[in-house]
């Protein structure tokens, strides 16, 4: 069979546009364990080594350079932590006496609440290949007991909860992915809502009744509601809130403190009950 | 089968670059489409067919390295890979701004396709939202990035010296077109 040049190209673009909607198709249409998903899981995994090493390669090239571009603000930034440091030290004065009192309190209603968990490095080897989604790449997989709906945290607040494990690598999905959802609670207000990510990678908590007032860096944190990430892992704080006579509830803009863009290492928190196979249908 | 290999190696390689260095080099909270660069280039160099193939494969490979809607990138990518194989068979000009503008295009429409399918297949992407946030700036982005790029393609994949390039059948004489076969 001949083709003209011209045709040639009109069925190679109509030929491989079929396979593609024949293959979102399948996708959409299989269950977690079918083939496309597996192939998926499959090319993370062998890609795992590649990634890690060009990373390895690249990281201390950022770090220099970070280095170079930080020389010029040292002063402000100096100045800044100091007094920093001063407002935190108070806070932690502040914070202490409401530990103490939260434990007498508890003591004496006989609540008993996890408030540490078990949590396991790991390093970032890859991000997102697809440009509209945020996920990272970490080197730990089930053969570390890494699994399925684990929260992901950093010193600064919560990263994410990892959606695809692999037996040396798992994927984490951001709370800025546009898919992600996250049971969150106002620290002050005690509203609880869904913290969701967007597009533009910020933080939208929705479901915040109209009436409620909230101030500007009131920390948001985990609720434990929905069961999958446990009570009071920090999300941020309230950048700014919003409301339209159209909406029915608040809109709340939360920041993160987290710097996403720059992360390398995390901390998976491994001893979460399991989550019930109908939650994790939904989360997908 | 020899330029096949060097395709699939340079799709490879920018994609590794993609998950790995590219994030690094966000501006304003924007990271290019490296894979899409690459696909975009390689197909104003070599036609709608090899665009078109690039693009599929380029954007199989995006596609398998995540976890939503595989076949989505591909899709979009095999359709950018036909529009810039189409600049170059229809715009004959030496001009290097040219590719610039092609890539900004194609980044344009392709992040529109992409944006499309995705609400067709439930992910809704608010578009008016982002278009002068997230679109248009990626766009730039990417156009600036493919002058080098396709400067590099044309010294070492191709072995030209210069833009002269124009896989198949013309080449420029005295501002005519002149059909070499």
């Amino acid at each position: 069979m001949r083709f003209k040049r011209g045709s040639l190209d009109k069925f190679a673009l109509i030929f491989l546009i079929f396979i593609s909607i024949l293959i979102l198709t399948f996708h959409i249409k299989e269950s977690n364990d079918g083939i496309l998903h597996k192939t998926q899981i499959f090319t993370v995994n062998s890609l795992a080594s590649l990634q890690s090493g060009v990373s390895k390669i690249v990281y201390p090239f950022y770090h220099a350079w970070e280095y170079v571009s930080d020389i010029g603000c040292l002063k402000a930034e100096n100045k800044r932590l100091k007094n920093e440091v001063v407002e935190l030290k108070q806070e932690i004065i502040s914070m202490r006496n409401m530990q103490n009192e939260n434990k007498r309190l508890r003591k004496l209603v006989g609540f008993k609440e996890k408030t540490h968990y078990s949590t396991s490095p790991a390093r970032i080897i890859g991000r997102s290949a697809n440009n509209w989604q945020s996920t990272l790449i970490i080197d730990k997989g089930s053969d570390n007991g890494i699994n399925k709906n684990m929260p992901v945290m950093v010193g600064e607040g919560l990263v994410g909860q990892v959606v695809a494990v692999s037996s040396r690598v798992a994927q984490v999905q951001l709370i800025t992915d546009q898919k992600s959802g996250v049971a969150s609670q106002l620290l002050i207000s005690g509203e609880t809502g869904i913290v969701e990510g967007q597009v533009t990678g910020e933080l939208l908590m929705n479901y915040i009744d109209k009436d409620i007032k909230i101030s500007k860096n009131e920390p948001v944190l985990t609720s434990g509601l929905g069961g999958v990430f446990p009570k009071g892992l920090f999300v941020g704080t309230v950048s700014k809130t919003k409301e339209t006579p159209y909406d029915l509830y608040k809109q709340v803009w939360v920041k993160s403190h987290v710097n996403f863009s720059n992360i390398e290492e995390v901390l998976i928190i491994t001893d979460i009950l399991p989550t019930p196979s109908f939650l994790s249908e939904e989360g997908d | 089968m020899q330029s096949f290999l060097i395709l699939f190696l340079v799709l490879f390689v920018s994609f590794l670059i993609q998950t790995a260095v590219v994030p690094f080099l966000k501006i304003g909270g924007i990271q290019p489409d490296l894979v899409l660069i690459v696909i975009a280039v390689y197909a104003f160099i070599e036609g709608p067919v090899v665009g078109t193939v690039t693009g599929f494969v380029g954007g199989l490979l995006q596609d398998l390295a995540t976890i939503r809607n595989m076949g989505l990138s591909a899709l979009s990518k095999t359709i950018a890979g036909y529009l810039a194989g189409l600049a170059k068979k229809n715009v004959a000009s030496e001009n290097l701004a040219l590719p610039v503008i092609a890539v900004f295009l194609i980044s344009l429409s392709t992040q529109t396709i992409y944006i499309l399918l995705s609400f067709l297949v439930g992910d809704a992407i608010p578009f008016q939202k982002i278009f002068f946030r997230i679109i248009a700036p990626r766009a730039i982005y990417d156009g600036l990035l493919a002058l080098p790029i396709y400067l590099l393609f044309l010294k070492i994949i191709f072995k030209k010296k210069d833009s002269r390039y124009l896989k198949g059948e013309y080449i420029l004489k005295k501002d005519k077109k002149i059909k070499l076969k």
